[in-house]
């Protein structure tokens, strides 16, 4: 029979959990948002195995601070809100409709990933909300999405270009997943590859999550490449590097941003000196980049600011804080509705000093094509050819 | 023909490190009877002392040492107050603990030392000598060598030491076990502190390659897992025969065929391995008794 | 003598129920159970259509993880088995759901290939798997659903890969608008887990669910009374499968978007976890694991930093295997059947 302790147990872990229950059903009721505020919406990885990326977030709503603490934009603040999707796509619809029919946001941007993105890119037109994700996926994009992240193709083509005009390097290979990280970046390589007439010697597939990449590394050797291409986050980028290290072959190496950070100079460091990263940012310790540094430590001291994530989402909200300036003139100075914020984006460039030199047309709506190439000399990253 | 021999000695390296991992889990099995998913987390946890007392500016022994043991102590409480208490409920109770624990763990972690994956030093970088094209590092070297005294102390303190002889008839026989007492209940929490201090060891020769994250050792449990149970949860050979069996195949399979092949093919070559052989390549077949 | 039959006839029911409840079957309790069914559907469309969106689709999940929650149960209350595949069930319903409604196919229609669809992949799996016991049953079931990610990219010609597979939008069931956190959705997909509850509670009072508890409690001696212990288990595994099938295919529907990213190995450990807590012999019991699922991490980041719950469903965990198997279903069950009691003994004082 069941003592009276444990059938207390019982009774207070089933109440607790009906109160959290109707605690939130409260919560998600109430609430309504001011007039003269400008809501902006995004999810992300705030807590899951992907939760590295949320700097991203921290970035972007440090901007955000920035601009209410000079005022917002013709008085009108902006507030950022940010709910967890764990980057799962089967959780970004939750916490989206959420954003939008609860919390009133009436545009949504720096939403992190594309398969989250996907996920809710339909519901979001079916609201006729702007929709800016922090991604530079080409599949993304229809009449209410925009995107300001330069996409990964332009991104492989701006290597190749490096490697045969800078390092005169023309056996190239490209080390690919068969994802959304790297099959565009190879298809732009492959591409300008075409256009200058040279064949890769190799495409060798992985999957990032992987425990070895042992294979990988001979296949890539044995193709005799002095300049191999690969797009994914440090870490997997520090394995396939490590263990082409581990059996002697030692080539230049072309990344995406996303393996720019100091993790892939510890993991893996004698390749690591030997990788070209296009950048699409400025250099978070640049001297043109302060406004961003005042902005993470004023803001948000205790983020990590080494990496690519915070001054990638600093950069997104720069951009969506010229849709909103933007929107803001078209309701003549008051608060925009949804459907200026929509407007806004139309036809708009951004030039400021963080995205550099895009223009939205009715037929493109991808991001910023230029970058940087970026190197690491003595364990700092430093610019080796300016924006293209 | 280079390919080959370069996925073979890959294969080989890392599948000793999945052997390794793969012993902690063997000796609680062989203890308890059961497999725990917390072993993992408790790797990742002793790892994260172990960085703390690394960037105290400690010296390698002194980072591994202090990882080991934080896994032993880790191990041993949680056998002893969550585990182990739990067991007479039944073997499903004690593994729904294991994951409890581990899920917490996880979440502890997350919160002290969030997401983002740091480097942890390794054993060693240089080169000790070449095998074919691949340059065998003094890390390497270190773990074949840790694994094969791992093996052979818990082959020789289970078949010749009173303890795991103890421990063996613990897990064969309930008799034998209710005769023990009292005495059982102990051998099964040195069990958890033996099996945490191997799951640190493992995470030793893990961290230094994937980074140091919350679930940087999860992903090599599955691995692992298969590593055991087509050896053999009863033998210690069995466990580092297939561990760097799962490491070449895993190998070929990625360069012959398909990379995304890899996960299915294992699960396929543990499904085989259990029909034909339910205890392991190299198990024994218990009595049943009806 | 009317009065020590009407003593007898209690102590009677009190033994039927005590051991109904326990065995998760029997007469005695059914029609309990059937109400306890009705009731937690009712409650959780109730609140559903009178909360926030958020809260609505929240619970609308709730639906899809009640029938993994359900397909674990069978499992684990008919064989006594582990399974932590069920994720990779509900991805194979869900693809298949995806691609036929792609396939420009009515949504019954769709719904039945998932379940169709799933039950005979799931019966293939079924017939190697059973061969297994204990941990070895909960190791193979939990790297078949951790190669299911992978598997997923590989046949990206058909499933889209890594990229995803989006759903037409716009679907309806009978001019019922589904869809997210659309009220259609969340009605129907409480329709379909009620409908697979009592098929299933009807399966298990039936000759066939006899069968499955003399199997589950003893194999040979099963065998030995002429069971055909084989066909009997795999008929278990399979029905398990087809309900996480339907679970699959409205996992489709709710989320509009599918890819691999959804369908992690801890997905098929968190969906045991919950059956467990909430009771594996219960059908109603795995409406509270599917909304526990569903609701508890989403809707506590708003009082707690969102780390915490994996901490806080790990304690939940613990506390729920202290009180010992049978989870808070059994737990409440017990507390009904003793107000009853109580209630009823009152009037024979």
């Amino acid at each position: 029979m069941m003592s009276t302790h444990v059938r207390r147990v019982a009774i207070a872990s089933i109440a607790s959990v009906a109160l959290a229950f109707s605690l939130s059903a409260c919560a998600g009721a109430s609430g309504s948002s001011d007039n003269a505020e400008i809501v902006v919406g995004a999810t992300g990885p705030v807590t899951g195995p992907n939760a590295a990326i949320n700097v991203l977030l921290e970035g972007a709503a440090a901007r955000f601070d920035e601009l209410n603490a000079a005022g917002g934009i013709n008085g009108h603040k902006v507030k950022f809100v940010v709910k967890d999707d764990q980057y799962n796509p089967a959780q970004t619809p939750q916490q989206v409709s959420q954003l939008v029919e609860d919390e009133g946001a009436n545009m949504i941007c720096a939403l992190v990933g594309t398969g989250p993105y996907a996920a809710v890119n339909d519901y979001l037109g079916s609201k006729g909300i702007l929709g800016v994700p922090a991604s530079g996926s080409a599949k993304l994009l229809n009449d209410h999405t925009y995107e300001i992240l330069a996409p990964y193709g332009p991104l492989g083509a701006r290597l190749v270009g490096y490697a045969v005009d800078t390092l005169k390097q023309t056996k190239i290979a490209i080390a690919y997943s068969a994802d959304d990280v790297g099959q565009p970046f190879r298809d732009g390589a492959v591409d300008e590859l075409t256009r200058l007439g040279i064949t890769p010697v190799a495409e060798i597939k992985f999957d990032a999550t992987a425990t070895d990449f042992s294979a990988q590394a001979a296949q890539l050797k044995q193709s005799g490449a002095d300049f191999v291409l690969i797009n994914h986050v440090p870490t997997v980028v520090a394995q396939v590097q490590n263990a082409a290290t581990k059996i002697g072959y030692t080539p230049n190496w072309g990344a995406g941003f996303p393996a720019a950070s100091s993790q892939l100079v510890d993991l893996a460091p004698e390749a690591a000196a030997k990788t070209y990263f296009a950048y699409p940012f400025l250099l978070a310790d640049s001297s043109e980049a302060s406004a961003f540094q005042n902005a993470m430590k004023t803001y948000s001291p205790n983020t990590d600011t080494s990496g690519v994530y915070p001054i990638e989402g600093y950069t997104m909200a720069d951009g969506c804080v010229e849709v909103l300036r933007k929107a803001v003139d078209l309701a003549g100075g008051g608060s925009p509705s949804k459907e200026q914020i929509l407007q806004a984006a139309a036809g708009l460039t951004i030039n400021t000093d963080y995205v550099k030199d895009l223009t939205w047309t009715t037929d493109d709506h991808s991001g910023q094509k230029t970058s940087q190439i970026v190197a690491v000399k003595n364990g700092q990253f430093v610019s080796v050819d300016g924006f293209k | 023909m280079e390919i080959l021999q370069l996925a073979v000695f890959g294969g080989l390296i890392i599948g000793v490190v999945y052997a390794l991992a793969g012993a902690s889990m063997v000796v609680l099995y062989r203890t308890s009877g059961y497999v725990s998913f917390a072993q993992g987390d408790i790797a990742a946890a002793s790892l994260f002392v172990g960085l703390i007392l690394n960037n105290m500016g400690m010296p390698y022994l002194v980072v591994a040492a202090g990882t080991i043991l934080t896994g032993a102590i880790l191990g041993g409480l949680i056998g002893s107050f969550i585990v182990v208490p739990l067991e007479r409920l039944g073997a499903v109770t004690a593994v729904l603990a294991t994951i409890a624990v581990g899920m917490i763990i996880q979440g502890g972690e997350m919160l002290v030392f969030g997401a983002e994956p740091k480097a942890f030093p390794s054993a060693g970088d240089a080169t000790v000598f070449t095998l074919g094209a691949l340059d065998v590092s003094v890390a390497d070297v270190v773990s074949v060598v840790t694994c094969a005294l791992v093996f052979a102390i818990l082959g020789l303190a289970f078949g010749k030491t009173s303890t795991g002889i103890a421990m063996r008839a613990v897990n064969d026989s309930p008799d034998a076990a209710q005769i023990l007492g009292v005495r059982a209940a102990q051998l099964r929490r040195r069990s958890w502190v033996v099996s945490g201090a191997l799951a640190g060891v493992a995470g030793l020769f893990i961290a230094p390659t994937f980074g140091l994250t919350p679930f940087s050792v999860n992903a090599f449990l599955i691995f692992a897992f298969c590593a055991v149970v087509v050896g053999g949860f009863e033998s210690i050979v069995g466990a580092l025969v297939a561990g760097i069996g799962v490491g070449v195949i895993s190998n070929l399979v990625a360069v012959y065929f398909d990379v995304n092949l890899v996960n299915i093919s294992v699960y396929i070559i543990l499904l085989l391995v259990l029909l034909v052989r339910p205890h392991g390549l190299f198990g024994r077949r218990p009595l049943e008794r009806v | 003598m009317s009065a020590t039959t009407s003593v007898v006839d209690r102590q009677l029911l009190r033994s039927r129920t005590n051991a109904g409840l326990e065995a998760g079957r029997g007469r005695a309790l059914l029609g309990m159970r059937v109400v306890l069914v009705l009731i937690a559907v009712v409650a959780a469309v109730s609140v559903g259509l009178g909360s926030t969106s958020g809260l609505r689709y929240a619970l609308a999940m709730g639906a899809v993880y009640a029938l993994a929650a359900l397909a674990n149960g069978v499992v684990m209350g008919g064989l006594g088995e582990i399974s932590l595949s069920t994720s990779a069930w509900l991805a194979v319903g869900a693809y298949v759901c995806g691609l036929a409604l792609e396939a420009g196919w009515a949504v019954g229609w769709a719904i039945l290939a998932s379940i169709v669809v799933t039950a005979i992949i799931g019966f293939v799996v079924a017939i190697p798997t059973v061969r297994l016991r204990g941990i070895f049953t909960a190791l193979a079931t939990f790297v078949l659903a951790w190669a299911v990610p992978q598997s997923i990219i590989y046949l990206e010609p058909i499933t889209g890969g890594s990229h995803g597979l989006s759903l037409p939008t716009g679907n309806t069931v009978l001019g019922l608008p589904l869809g997210g956190s659309s009220p259609g959705q969340l009605i129907f997909s409480y329709i379909c887990f009620t409908i697979a509850g009592l098929v299933t509670l009807a399966l298990a009072e039936s000759r066939i669910g006899r069968r499955v508890v003399w199997v589950g409690e003893s194999e040979s001696a099963a065998a030995v009374f002429g069971v055909k212990v084989t066909w009997v288990k795999v008929a278990v595994w399979t029905w398990s499968a087809a309900v996480a099938g339907l679970g699959g295919a409205l996992f489709a529907l709710t989320v509009g978007f599918l890819s691999p990213d959804q369908f992690p190995a801890t997905l098929g450990i968190n969906l045991f976890v919950v059956a467990v807590i909430a009771g594996s012999r219960s059908i109603w019991g795995a409406v509270l694991a599917g909304v526990l699922l569903a609701v508890v991490p989403t809707q506590l980041q708003s009082f707690i930093p969102s780390s915490a719950t994996g901490i806080i469903f790990g304690v939940i965990l613990l506390l729920a295997l202290l009180t010992g198997a049978g989870g808070l279903a059994k737990r409440v069950e017990w507390l009904i059947l003793a107000a009853w009691r109580a209630v009823r003994g009152g009037r024979h004082a």
